[in-house]
């Protein structure tokens, strides 16, 4: 659970960057992506279904990311999702705002070089 | 394994938030919580834990549902519908504009320069347009006016100008062969004496043909128009009062129709009203009376006395080509049955009948001036709108570090171009506003100062094209506005914000034209008042021929059956100036009928004796002018040679004249005028015919130095050769003016002047009095306030210049204030930086004037022919005009390159 209201609204700010970040070198399905946010971050970003599938479902109704269901012999069908395009492309722009936004902040509140 | 697919269903409502790929989302998180479920498993978590936590990853179904489909629902074409809805609600846009209201407010000094630079430049240009729309564009209010046309009887080889006058015997010849016209009609203006209030005053009308009024198409408010019967003689005494003279001697009173009123001591009926709003000829014009000609206004003797005016209306789809074509055949048919004499005559003087549209003839005058203004308003609007230009720029470019920001959290550049074009909006509404006050605030001050002017209200004309200007310049200043946003990356700004010192290469270039802009059309707005200013000048030092301070003048008119004879209205005159030297501080005094610059004018032609034209020459036509002895010496003509008039020329048979010197040199070049004979012919057979023994030859008796008695400016079109005087007695006048010099105060004497006239015949008014000085400023009236509008249209112009070229170096100087720094630090003066920014400020001066003065002498044709003594490139008054721009350049720049030479460089330095 998201713990303070600040964390929570960082969280929503950050969320389809951190979500298009784990697509980048293979498509993934959803709990992959979970799974991949909390270990990268050192369990600072923990996302639960009810938080994660509204991103998804929104990035591929933008055409970000693209689904397709999955068949493993064996196993259930899994929808896999992969970046498009566009989707590589907004990660790209959102990564350079992101950056600049984080410096300027750092600037602007006094922060230390990291 | 616990049944995922059949928990998911069971909790996942469809109801609500209703899904379109249902059962495919159940089988995804179905296979999501199983893949959780099985991995917590392996890892060791009992059945149990396992399970919780799955379950857990769900806090609430509904709102699980309601988030994937309002994620569902953002489809690309659902987000465009939705923004566009957005763009159009009204709330949005009262959002937008408060947001907008709310930052202007913040930053007062912008907006206040902005909205006061735009209220006055907006102002005057509306002031400007309305007096246009009305002066030049609808100077006449009739319907379809511009197919109502004026015939006028001209005389081009004896007159430099066009005439606009025609005699009484061409109406009824008109109306016989004009028959391209559906009406016609005769007028002119007029003057009576009416009472009001029990006092005599004398008041200014018309009197015209009955069909003026069809003609025109205007319908009385109250009663009715004149009736062709009533232009006869006889059934004449009939009268049409304006509102005004309506409401004034009949309190508004309805039954004022039928009524009579005394008009110069016989009784009129009033027949009608007119509408509150109607003038035509005369805009002070309170009354109207029927012209009914007399059987020797009919005659042949009286052609080519012109003093009336002639107009006619087109029949529909009738040309102006075909009213010349049916003059010249009626020209031609009154040439062929004429006598030889007057048939060489007609000849020489070229006559024809001309005919051009009235609107035409009536803007002729004012076309000049006008245009000139609108000329000036249109430079001070440049010059306000590009301050606007560089002042929004600078302020865009301040605000580029938040505006950075703004982007950088989510704002669309869209959003943000938005709102600059919603505040350039509520700059130039604000502006606009405050520019249709003053402008009506102008125009009514300009009413009052000249009631005789057509009625200049702001019209909806005037508020359209400043609405459409407003407008405009809201987008321009949008654009200006944005344009840094839309060129700079969002890295530039937010890395620099507003301290990019070499950065917007493209700004700066921008402004430094704009100010150069300015400084063009100051360069112009200045010359244009410098040489309008000279012209004046020239033209007051033009010496008039009589003297001005110290004279005084009034008019009268001996009007009624009292003064139908001439002994009566000689013996008036007489007993009137003698009263009138009388009293105290009185030098001289006479009486004329041309009192020098009032307006009214007679001409003659004059016939020397043994004078031989040249052969091609056409007679000589001069100023007439009937005097009384005291005349000469209370006007002060100088006189050259022989002696004005005095007791001997006061009788009914005297033949003496006096000349000025231009008819003298004219005649006799070898200066000997004293005791040669002139004969001025009154009618046209006298013209035509041969001088003989019957011929009344006068005698010359003295030469005066010519006047200007028409104007200032007198080397107009009427009596280009001169002014010759009569001797009053000979035909005495009823209509004439008192010319009297006094010692005292001419204000002070006014008084004593009226009761001493008044002694003689208490009915008649003393009316128009004025000084000869007031005379002068009267006629230069137009020339001299156009100069003073000019003069304050360039002041404006060259501050509001003077103010964007300080803002620009002031705003420069706070850019490179670092690169000034280092200059300094390096080894460079004050001075040298002080020179530095002088000389980027001068550059542009410099560059202003040169255009301006390339400008100027490419378009000075248009001022040409209104400047006296002064060409529209004389290079004294070019040179000057540049030195005082430059001056004011160099003033603007002073304080910005003095504070950049008192940096501190150590400041500078050590800041990181």
């Amino acid at each position: 659970m998201a713990a303070s209201t600040d964390e929570h609204t960082l969280k929503k700010g950050t969320a389809e960057l951190l979500v298009l970040a784990q697509l980048e070198d293979q498509p993934r399905h959803g709990y992959d992506i979970a799974v991949r946010i909390e270990q990268r971050s050192k369990g600072a970003v923990v996302f639960n279904v009810a938080s994660l599938y509204p991103i998804l479902y929104r990035l591929e109704a933008q055409g970000s990311i693209s689904g397709r269901w999955v068949e493993r012999a064996g196993q259930r069908r899994r929808r896999f999702y992969r970046l498009t395009p566009a989707g590589r492309a907004k990660l790209a722009q959102q990564r350079r705002t992101w950056r600049m936004f984080m410096s300027a902040v750092q600037r602007a509140a006094g922060l230390e070089y990291a | 394994m616990p049944d995922f697919i059949a928990y998911v269903r069971r909790n996942l409502p469809r109801r609500h938030a209703p899904l379109d790929r249902y059962d495919e989302v159940v089988e995804e998180l179905a296979a999501e919580l199983e893949t959780r479920y099985t991995a917590l498993v392996e890892g060791g978590t009992s059945d149990e834990d396992a399970w919780r936590i799955v379950v857990a990853q769900v806090p609430s179904w509904p709102a699980l549902a309601r988030d994937l489909a309002a994620a569902g629902e953002r489809r690309p074409a659902a987000t465009r519908v939705s923004r566009l809805r957005r763009y159009l609600a009204i709330e949005h846009w009262t959002r937008e504009f408060a947001v907008g209201i709310r930052v202007l407010r913040k930053d007062r000094g912008f907006t206040a320069t902005a909205i006061v630079t735009l209220a006055v430049c907006l102002g005057a240009h509306a002031a400007i347009v309305t007096a246009i729309n009305a002066m030049l564009l609808h100077p006449l209010q009739a319907p379809e006016p511009d197919r109502v046309l004026l015939m006028a009887n001209q005389y081009p080889r004896v007159e430099a100008r066009r005439g606009w006058l025609s005699a009484t015997p061409d109406y009824e010849d008109r109306l016989r062969h004009l028959t391209v016209f559906e009406e016609q009609a005769f007028y002119n203006y007029s003057a009576a004496t009416i009472a009001s209030d029990g006092v005599p005053t004398r008041m200014r009308g018309m009197i015209a043909t009955p069909s003026l009024f069809r003609l025109l198409r205007v319908n009385p408010a109250r009663g009715r128009i004149f009736t062709d019967a009533e232009g006869t003689t006889g059934n004449d005494t009939r009268v049409i009062l304006s509102d005004g003279l309506w409401r004034e001697l009949f309190g508004a009173d309805p039954s004022a129709i039928g009524r009579t009123l005394r008009l110069d001591g016989s009784e009129y009926t009033v027949v009608g009203i007119l509408p509150r709003d109607f003038s035509f000829g005369d805009p002070a014009a309170r009354f109207w009376i029927p012209l009914a000609l007399t059987p020797k206004q009919r005659s042949d003797e009286a052609r080519h006395r012109n003093g009336w005016f002639s107009i006619g209306r087109l029949r529909p789809g009738a040309t102006i080509e075909q009213v010349r074509d049916q003059l010249k055949a009626m020209d031609a048919a009154d040439f062929e049955r004429s006598a030889p004499r007057l048939q060489a005559l007609l000849t020489k003087t070229g006559f024809y009948t001309g005919v051009e549209p009235l609107q035409d003839v009536l803007v002729r005058d004012v076309r000049g001036p006008l245009s000139l203004l609108w000329g000036a308003a249109l430079a001070v609007l440049v010059i306000g709108v590009a301050n606007l230009g560089t002042i929004a720029l600078a302020r865009s470019r301040a605000r580029l570090g938040d505006l950075g920001t703004r982007l950088a959290l989510g704002a669309s550049r869209f959003d943000i171009v938005r709102q600059l074009f919603v505040e350039g909006v509520l700059v130039a509404a604000v502006g606009a506003g405050g520019g249709l006050a003053l402008a009506a605030w102008m125009l009514a001050a300009l009413q009052a100062v000249q009631p005789a002017t057509t009625s200049l209200h702001l019209d909806a004309a005037a508020v359209a094209i400043t609405v459409g200007l407003a407008v405009s310049i809201a987008v321009l200043m949008g654009l200006v506005s944005a344009s840094p946003l839309l060129t700079t990356r969002l890295s530039t700004m937010m890395h620099e914000g507003h301290r990019s010192g070499t950065r917007g290469r493209t700004a700066r270039a921008l402004w430094r034209a704009l100010v150069a802009a300015q400084m063009t059309c100051s360069f112009t707005l200045l010359l244009g008042s410098a040489l309008l200013y000279v012209s004046l000048r020239n033209v007051l030092a033009v010496d008039p021929g009589f003297r001005t301070g110290d004279v005084i003048t009034g008019f009268m008119s001996l009007s009624g059956p009292r003064y139908a004879d001439g002994d009566a209205a000689r013996a008036f005159l007489r007993r009137a100036l003698e009263s009138i030297r009388e009293l105290p501080g009185v030098v001289a005094a006479g009486a004329t009928t041309i009192v020098p610059m009032s307006g009214s004018v007679q001409t003659g032609v004059v016939i020397a004796d043994g004078y031989v034209p040249a052969p091609g020459e056409s007679p000589v036509a001069a100023l007439r002018s009937l005097v009384t002895p005291g005349y000469f010496e209370a006007v002060g003509t100088p006189l050259l040679r022989g002696r004005y008039f005095d007791a001997h020329d006061e009788d009914s048979t005297s033949r003496s004249v006096v000349i000025d010197e231009r008819l003298a040199r004219r005649f006799w070049p070898d200066g000997m005028a004293i005791g040669r004979r002139i004969f001025f012919p009154m009618t046209a057979t006298e013209l035509a015919a041969r001088p003989g023994p019957n011929t009344p030859w006068s005698t010359v008796i003295g030469v005066v130095r010519s006047a200007r008695l028409t104007g200032p400016l007198a080397e107009g079109p009427i009596g280009t050769s001169g002014t010759y005087y009569v001797p009053s007695a000979v035909s005495p006048p009823r209509d004439f003016g008192f010319v009297i010099r006094t010692e005292r105060e001419p204000s002070e004497i006014v008084r004593e002047v009226r009761s001493a006239v008044a002694h003689v015949d208490g009915e008649l008014p003393l009316f128009d009095i004025r000084t000869l000085s007031e005379r002068t400023e009267l006629a230069l009236g137009s020339r001299t306030s156009t100069m003073h509008l000019a003069m304050l249209f360039a002041g404006v112009g060259v501050f509001l210049s003077a103010l964007g070229l300080y803002g620009m170096l002031a705003y420069l100087v706070a850019q490179r204030t670092r690169e000034i720094g280092i200059r300094l630090a390096v080894g460079s003066t004050p001075r040298a930086i002080v020179g530095l920014l002088l000389g980027e400020g001068l550059s542009l001066a410099v560059a202003g004037t040169l255009i301006g003065a390339a400008v100027s002498l490419a378009f000075g044709q248009v001022l040409a022919s209104y400047l006296y003594g002064v060409a529209p490139w004389d290079p004294f008054v070019i040179l000057l005009t540049a030195t005082m721009l430059t001056g004011v350049a160099i003033l603007a720049c002073i304080v910005p390159a003095r504070r950049a030479a008192h940096v501190d460089v150590m400041r500078i330095l050590t800041a990181s």
